[in-house]
């Protein structure tokens, strides 16, 4: 009994020390509540099933990316090629955007191939199916982005992954709201093209600056 | 402009700041509260009842101005992340520190505040629509910015990460700002834009103004006390510092 008592002061103890490390797991609680009810809160209105499906297929496609994001860099980070890289390639945007590709393409992309078979399991009408596959294109591209720098801000910081992921959600929201509604509306018969092409034009946007940001901080994380 | 060169300069360098900012504070508080107090009691004593919301109307008075103000706070923390990552000032860094904490507080107030006002006008208090998420999502990027400032231990690296994202974030502003105009939302379009006829009664916007203005004031006086007491604990270890606490 004495261990425990113990063991139990000292959690508290820690705790008391950096008790912003406990309040983010609540955090990433809050957030996640946020993003499903921004997105169910339009299918409640209009009734349609398919409207709840969209929404659930693109946060947790959102999840599945952002996770997937998450170790990005920080392998070249301990072993010091990051170091390497940054000391060699001037300017560093190419290699950022290539490697950014390559983890859209090797990690991201397979998440899509699934979300057929996701759909199939909460039978989404097999009408909606490509349209959901479209905005999640261009929408997981952005996850992408947004997750690497999500990834490098964090990087060197031990226990990162909840901490990356309150940085990064809030980010996410403007293009989880203007796909997921694209999707809804496109469901629920109405016009979707003005959300459409806001997607696509926010996804081409970040594609051209979101790298520099990380080219900057990837040249920060050598600063000491 | 060779003045304000010089000023901006000065303000850059911890010893001149910390001696130069005392001045301003009190007299920033004393005025500011002022403000507030007279626009508050106007605001609630002395305006007509809105035709339409009766007296939860009124609330506007503080719903307003810190909407409002924790939306610039936002803006002016990403000029001061530029201002960091281009000429790496040690006090844009020490302005971010503490207006993070006061945006942070502001938008929840806002938001408390627009909870409060929705629930007698709008028959709820929270709706999901573009404008309510969007102020939600600023409260989340500076919880964001808090949690990353003392997340990383090197405070130079803090600095710069904090600078990158705060002006990511920004993204999130013309959101904010469009919102009651490009989506259809319960929340009403602005009554005062630059530009426009004011769509409020000379009546009820005096103490608006006045709150502003007095809130605008009280939170550069808190964001600037916080500064020095930071820019203490920064320079802890040199010589000017021992001096001006020894000299007392």
């Amino acid at each position: 009994m004495n261990g425990f008592i113990s063991s139990f002061q000292r959690t508290a103890r820690l705790t008391a020390r950096h008790p912003l490390d406990a309040a983010h797991a609540v955090a990433f609680f809050i957030i996640v509540t946020s993003l499903i009810s921004v997105t169910v809160d339009n299918a409640t209105t209009s009734g349609n099933r398919d409207a709840f499906v969209i929404a659930i297929m693109w946060v947790v496609v959102l999840l599945a990316t952002m996770l997937g994001c998450a170790a990005a860099y920080s392998q070249d980070y301990e072993d010091g090629s990051l170091e390497l890289l940054v000391a060699h390639q001037r300017p560093l945007f190419p290699s950022v955007l290539g490697s950014m590709m390559g983890l859209w393409f090797f990690s991201t992309l397979p998440i899509l191939l699934c979300v057929p078979l996701g759909a199939w399991m909460l039978t989404l009408s097999t009408s909606v199916w490509w349209m959901l596959l479209l905005t999640l294109l261009a929408g997981s591209i952005v996850f992408t982005l947004f997750g690497v720098l999500g990834a490098v801000l964090t990087l060197g910081i031990g226990r990162n992954g909840v901490l990356m992921a309150l940085l990064v959600l809030p980010l996410y929201v403007p293009v989880l709201l203007l796909g997921v509604g694209a999707c809804q509306r496109y469901a629920n018969g109405e016009t979707f093209e003005f959300a459409l092409a806001s997607l696509f034009a926010i996804a081409v946007a970040l594609v051209t600056f979101v790298p520099f940001a990380i080219a900057a901080l990837l040249r920060v994380s050598q600063e000491y | 402009m060779n003045w304000f060169r010089q000023t901006f300069h000065r303000m850059g360098s911890p010893p001149y700041f910390y001696r130069g900012a005392r001045k301003w504070i009190t007299g920033l508080y004393i005025v500011g509260l002022a403000l507030l107090v007279v626009g508050t009691i106007w605001g609630i004593g002395f305006t007509p009842a809105d035709r339409l919301q009766g007296d939860s109307f009124r609330i506007i008075y503080f719903h307003v101005p810190t909407a409002h103000l924790s939306q610039l706070i936002y803006i002016a923390v990403a000029v001061a992340g530029f201002v960091f990552l281009v000429w790496r000032m040690k006090m844009a860094d020490v302005f971010m520190v503490s207006a993070i904490w006061l945006g942070a507080w502001l938008t929840a107030f806002a938001l408390f505040s627009g909870i409060v006002w929705g629930i007698p006008t709008w028959g709820t208090g929270w709706v999901w629509d573009a404008r309510t998420t969007s102020v939600l999502v600023q409260l989340f990027l500076f919880i964001g910015l808090i949690a990353l400032r003392g997340a990383i231990p090197n405070s130079q690296r803090a600095a710069l990460a904090v600078s990158v994202l705060a002006i990511v974030g920004v993204l999130n502003i013309p959101i904010i700002k469009y919102s009651v105009d490009w989506f259809t939302t319960l929340h009403q379009p602005a009554s005062i834009q630059i530009g426009e006829p004011i769509a409020i009664d000379l009546a009820m916007l005096w103490p608006l103004l006045i709150n502003s203005l007095g809130l605008y004031a009280v939170a550069a006086g808190v964001i600037l006390s916080h500064m020095r007491i930071h820019v203490l604990r920064r320079e802890r270890d040199s010589e000017w510092v021992a001096k001006s606490l020894l000299t007392k």
